[in-house]
C-alpha cells in the first residue's frame, strides 16, 4: 500500500510538473534573459511588455475556451485586425461617437464570431478550416474597409482611449486592470456558470454531452462569440495603445495566443483548460518577443530562440518525469 | 406513469436493417429485461427510446400517449434516462458535474455548486457507492464511472429508466450493489428496463423478459415461468450447450515460466509456469494486481525483479539485465500476442476499417514497406472464416459491427501478429452476448487443442471455471491459490480471492 501511494505521489508531481512547469520555465528564462541584458527590466521595457502582454492575454483568454472546447479559432488574427479597423474607422471615417464605434465593433465582431460557430455547427465543418477560411475572409474584408492602409486618430478622438491605453490608476497601467478582470470574469464564466460546465463537457466527450442532453451547438456557437468578443477587446486594447490601427494588426496574433494557451497547460485535444495557466503563458510570450526586440536579434534568431523556448516550456512535464524514473528504478 | 409501448419500429444503418418492425411494451413499476444476441437490436431500440437515434418508421406511445423524441432533451422531459452501453462520461469534469451535467442547478446561468455536490453526495450514497464527487471522473476506476453515469440517469428522476448492460464492467460485489438499485427503483414506481447478456442477472432481477434476434422481436415470457435454457434457446433460435474446458491439449512441456516476479504497487513475488496447449486462467477482485500481472508479460508494466523465460529461454531478467520483454513490439517479436479488455479505448482502430483493423499490425505482408492487396486479402479471409467473423466487405467500419465480432476482430488481430506461443485475453467476453461468448471459448479450446498456450484474465468467475484448465487467484497484488481443475469450485477461489485462505492443488505446487 505505501509503494501504491509513492506511485500515486509521484503521478501528482508529474501531473503539477506538467501544469505548473511553466512557472519554472518562465523564472529561468526571465533570469538568463536579465543576465544578457539588464535592461530587460527597465520601467519603459516593463510598460512595453504590459502593452503587448494586453491584448495577447486578452485574446488568449478567448482561446482558451476555443480549445477547451475540442475546438480552434484561427480566426483571431483577422477578427483583431478587423476589429481595429472597424472602431478606427467609424470613428475618423464616420465620425461616430466612442460608445457607438465599440457598441458597433463589437456587434460586427460578435456576428462574425457567430457565422465561425454556425460553419461549425450547421455545416460541421473542422473548427480548424473553418476559421482559417473565415481568417482570410476576414482579412480580406478589413483591407476593402480600409483601403490597405492605417487609419490613425485625432487627438481628441483618441482623448478618451488613451486612458485606457496610457493611463495608470495607483501607478499601475489601467490595461492590467483591464486584463485582470477580463480574467476574474472568465474564470468565473469558466468554473462557475453551466456555460462552463457545458464547453468543458463538450470538449472533454461531445458524444456523451450530447446524450447527457447538452445542446451541443448552442455551446459550439456561444465559444466562437467568445472568442471573437475577446479578439475585438484585444483590437481596443491596440487602438487605445497604438492611436492608430493598422490592417496587419492581427498578424502572429492566433500563433500567440495558441502558443499562451498550450504553455498554460491547457489540453489540446479539449476538455482542460487553465485559464491563470493563460495568462502566464501570454506574459511569457510577450516577454520572449520583447526581449529578442531589445538584443535587436536578426528574425533568423528570433525564430529559433521562440522554438527551443516552447519546445523546453512544452516537455519539462515529460523531462521531469524522466528525470524521476531513472531516480527511481535505481532504488 | 411509466408505461411505454413501441409499435413497429423499424431502422436502417446504411444497407443493413437493425430493426424490423419490432414492438415492445413495457408495464409502468416493473423491472423488464431485453435479451438478444450480438446485432439484435436492443441497444438500438434503447437509443430510439432514449433519442439518441431516431426510428426510420413506427411509433412510441408513453402511457398512452403518442409521442415524437427527436433528441435526448426531450426523451428527459418525457421522462426517460438511458445509461448507455458505451461508458458516456466527460473525463476533465468532476463527478457531480457528470451526474447533473443534463440538469445542473442553477440561477441565471450560474452553477450553484455546493447545492451539485450536496445532491451528488447523497445520490450516490443512497446508492450504496463511495465515491468523491469532486474528483475528476477520468481519474475513477471503470466500475465506479459506471456508478457515476447511473447517477446521472438517476438524477434526472424520470418514471422510466434504461440501463444497457450496466454491469459490463464491475465485478460481483458491485454488481449486487447495483441489483439493490435496480430494486429500488422498482420500489418507487419507476419502470427498468434492463438489456444484458448475462443471464444470471437477468433471472434475478427482472419481472418479464423480451427476446430480440436479428433486428425481429421473438418472445416476451413472464420470468418466473421461464428457464434460462429456454431464454437462450429463444435468443439463438437453437440450444446451446454450457461449455467445459477439454484437457485434451495440454501438455508436459512448459511454454513459461515466471518466477519471483514482482512490481511495487502492484503485485509481488510471483511464480507460475505455463504449459504447452495450457489455458491458464487469472482470477482476483478487481485491482488486486493480477491484470498488470499479465500485462508486465506483454511488456506493458515493467517489473522490478524476478525473471521470466519463454521455452527456456530467459527473455526477461530485471537483475541480470536481459530486457526482450521491453515493450509490445518486442513482446509480439517473441510470439507473444495479446487482446485488450478495453475493446473501445485499446483496442479498436474505430475510425478504420476491418481489414486494417485485423492486418494492420502485421508484419508479414511488408514488401520494401508496400501492402500486397491480394495476400491482403487472402490473409484476412484466413482468419475472418476461421474466426467466423461476420461483416459485409473488408473497408466496413469496424465501428458498425457489434461487440462480439469487434472482440473476434481483436482476436484475429493478435493471431494474425504471429504470435505462435503465448497469447494473452483480458477479459475476452468483456461486453458480447451469450452466442458469440460461447464461440469465443470454442475458439479458445481449438487453439488450445492446436498448442497454443493460453493466459486468461476474467472477472468472470464462471468464465474462467468453464474454460481453464488451471487458475491463478491473486489477492492484493500476491498468488493465494494455484488451482487444478480438479479443484474447480466457485467457494474456494472467492475465499481465496479475498484473502481467507490459501490453496494450492497438489501437482502444481513448486
Amino acid at each position: 500500500m505505501e509503494k501504491r501511494n509513492e506511485i500515486n505521489r509521484r503521478e501528482r508531481f508529474r501531473r503539477l510538473a506538467e501544469t505548473h512547469g511553466i512557472y519554472v520555465i518562465f523564472v529561468i528564462v526571465a533570469c538568463v534573459f536579465c543576465i544578457f541584458e539588464p535592461r530587460v527590466l527597465h520601467p519603459s521595457q516593463l510598460l512595453e511588455l504590459v502593452d503587448r502582454t494586453s491584448w495577447v492575454a486578452v485574446g488568449a483568454a478567448g482561446m482558451t475556451f476555443a480549445i477547451c472546447s475540442g475546438g480552434f479559432d484561427l480566426s483571431v488574427p483577422g477578427l483583431m485586425a478587423l476589429g481595429a479597423s472597424l472602431l478606427t474607422g467609424f470613428l475618423v471615417k464616420s465620425g461616430f461617437s466612442l460608445g457607438l464605434s465599440l457598441f458597433l465593433m463589437f456587434l460586427c465582431v460578435g456576428l462574425l464570431g457567430l457565422l465561425n460557430g454556425l460553419l461549425i455547427t450547421r455545416l460541421k465543418l473542422q473548427p480548424f478550416i473553418a476559421t482559417l477560411a473565415t481568417c482570410l475572409c476576414f482579412h480580406g474584408i478589413t483591407q476593402v474597409y480600409t483601403g490597405n492602409t492605417g487609419t490613425t486618430l485625432s487627438s481628441e478622438q483618441y482623448a478618451a482611449l488613451s486612458y485606457l491605453g496610457r493611463g495608470f490608476v495607483f501607478g499601475i497601467p489601467v490595461k492590467v486592470l483591464v486584463v485582470l478582470v477580463v480574467y476574474g470574469f472568465m474564470l468565473w464564466l469558466y468554473h462557475k456558470t453551466s456555460f462552463g460546465v457545458k464547453v468543458r463537457a463538450v470538449g472533454s466527450n461531445e458524444q456523451a454531452a450530447r446524450t447527457a442532453g447538452v445542446n451541443v451547438g448552442f455551446t459550439l456557437n456561444w465559444v466562437y462569440v467568445t472568442t471573437a468578443l475577446m479578439s475585438g477587446l484585444a483590437a481596443v486594447l491596440y487602438v487605445a495603445t497604438m492611436g492608430s490601427s493598422s490592417p496587419r494588426a492581427g498578424d502572429n496574433f492566433d500563433l500567440d495566443c495558441i502558443t499562451a494557451v498550450v504553455l498554460g497547460g491547457s489540453s489540446l485535444s479539449g476538455g482542460r483548460g487553465r485559464l491563470t495557466g493563460t495568462l502566464v503563458g501570454a506574459l511569457f510570450v510577450s516577454f520572449v518577443k520583447m526581449c529578442l526586440n531589445l538584443l535587436s536579434a536578426p528574425e533568423a534568431v528570433r525564430a529559433m530562440v521562440t522554438g527551443l523556448v516552447l519546445i523546453l516550456a512544452l516537455s519539462f512535464g515529460s523531462l521531469t518525469s524522466m528525470a524521476m524514473n531513472r531516480g527511481g528504478s535505481t532504488k | 406513469m411509466g408505461e411505454v409501448k413501441l409499435n413497429q419500429l423499424s431502422k436502417r444503418f446504411g444497407g443493413v436493417a437493425a430493426l424490423s418492425d419490432v414492438s415492445l411494451s413495457f408495464r409502468s413499476g416493473e423491472i423488464h429485461a431485453v435479451v438478444g444476441e450480438n446485432g439484435a437490436g436492443k441497444s438500438t431500440v434503447m437509443k430510439i427510446l432514449g433519442g439518441i437515434l431516431q426510428a426510420d418508421s413506427g411509433t412510441i406511445e408513453i402511457d398512452g400517449q403518442l409521442v415524437e423524441i427527436p433528441n435526448v432533451l426531450r426523451a428527459r422531459e418525457l421522462g426517460i434516462s438511458i445509461v448507455c452501453q458505451e461508458l458516456n462520461l466527460m473525463p476533465d469534469l468532476t463527478v457531480a458535474e457528470n451526474i447533473f451535467l443534463g440538469c445542473l442547478p442553477t440561477k441565471y446561468g450560474v452553477v450553484n455548486r455546493r447545492e451539485m455536490e450536496r445532491r451528488g453526495a447523497e445520490l450516490l450514497k443512497s446508492m450504496g457507492v463511495d465515491i468523491p464527487v469532486t474528483s475528476l471522473a477520468g481519474e475513477l476506476s471503470v466500475a465506479c464511472q459506471q456508478m457515476v453515469s447511473i447517477a446521472n440517469a438517476l438524477a434526472i428522476g424520470g418514471d422510466i429508466v434504461i440501463l444497457d448492460e450496466p454491469t459490463a464492467a464491475l465485478n460481483t460485489r458491485e454488481v449486487e450493489t447495483l441489483y439493490g438499485i435496480v430494486r429500488d427503483l422498482k420500489r418507487q414506481g419507476k419502470t427498468v428496463i434492463y438489456v444484458s447478456h448475462r443471464m444470471k442477472e437477468i433471472f434475478d432481477l427482472s419481472d418479464r423478459i423480451s427476446v430480440l434476434r436479428d433486428g425481429r422481436y421473438v418472445a416476451t415470457v413472464e420470468t418466473s415461468a421461464s428457464s434460462e435454457d429456454e431464454v437462450v434457446s429463444l435468443m439463438v433460435g437453437r440450444a446451446v450447450m454450457t461449455h467445459r474446458a477439454s484437457v485434451s491439449g495440454r501438455g508436459d512441456e512448459v511454454v513459461m515460466s515466471v518466477s519471483g516476479l514482482s512490481c511495487a504497487g502492484f503485485y509481488e513475488d510471483i511464480s507460475f509456469e505455463l504449459h504447452r496447449g495450457e489455458v491458464l486462467g487469472f482470477a482476483g477482485l478487481m485491482g488486486c494486481g493480477k491484470d498488470e500481472l499479465v500485462k508486465s508479460l506483454f511488456g506493458l508494466y515493467r517489473p522490478d525483479s524476478g525473471v521470466v523465460s519463454l521455452d527456456g529461454q530467459v527473455i526477461l531478467d530485471v537483475g541480470g539485465a536481459v530486457d526482450k520483454l521491453s515493450c509490445p513490439r518486442s513482446a509480439i517479436e517473441l510470439g507473444i500476442g495479446y487482446v485488450t479488455e478495453d475493446r473501445k479505448g485499446s483496442g479498436i482502430f474505430a475510425a478504420m476499417d476491418v481489414l486494417d483493423n485485423v492486418l494492420g499490425g502485421s508484419c508479414r505482408l511488408n514488401k520494401f514497406g508496400l501492402l500486397d492487396d491480394e495476400k491482403e486479402a487472402a490473409l484476412l479471409a484466413e482468419y475472418t472464416e476461421s474466426l467466423d467473423i461476420k461483416y459485409t466487405s473488408r473497408d466496413q467500419a469496424i465501428s458498425s459491427l457489434s461487440g462480439g465480432n469487434q472482440q473476434k476482430c481483436m482476436l484475429a488481430r493478435a493471431l494474425a501478429t504471429q504470435s505462435e506461443r503465448v497469447l494473452i485475453l483480458m477479459e475476452p467476453t468483456r461486453g458480447i452476448d451469450v452466442g458469440a461468448k460461447s464461440e469465443i471459448y470454442g475458439l479458445l479450446e481449438e487453439l488450445s487443442k492446436k498448442g497454443m498456450s493460453i493466459l486468461v484474465v476474467s472477472s468472470e468467475l464462471s468464465e474462467l471455471l468453464s474454460t481453464c484448465h488451471r487458475l491463478c487467484v491473486v489477492f492484493q497484488g500476491r498468488m493465494t491459490g494455484l488451482l487444478d481443475q480438479a479443484d474447480f469450485d466457485e467457494e474456494l477461489v472467492m475465499s481465496c480471492a479475498t484473502g481467507q485462505r490459501e490453496f494450492y492443488s497438489g501437482a502444481s505446487k513448486g
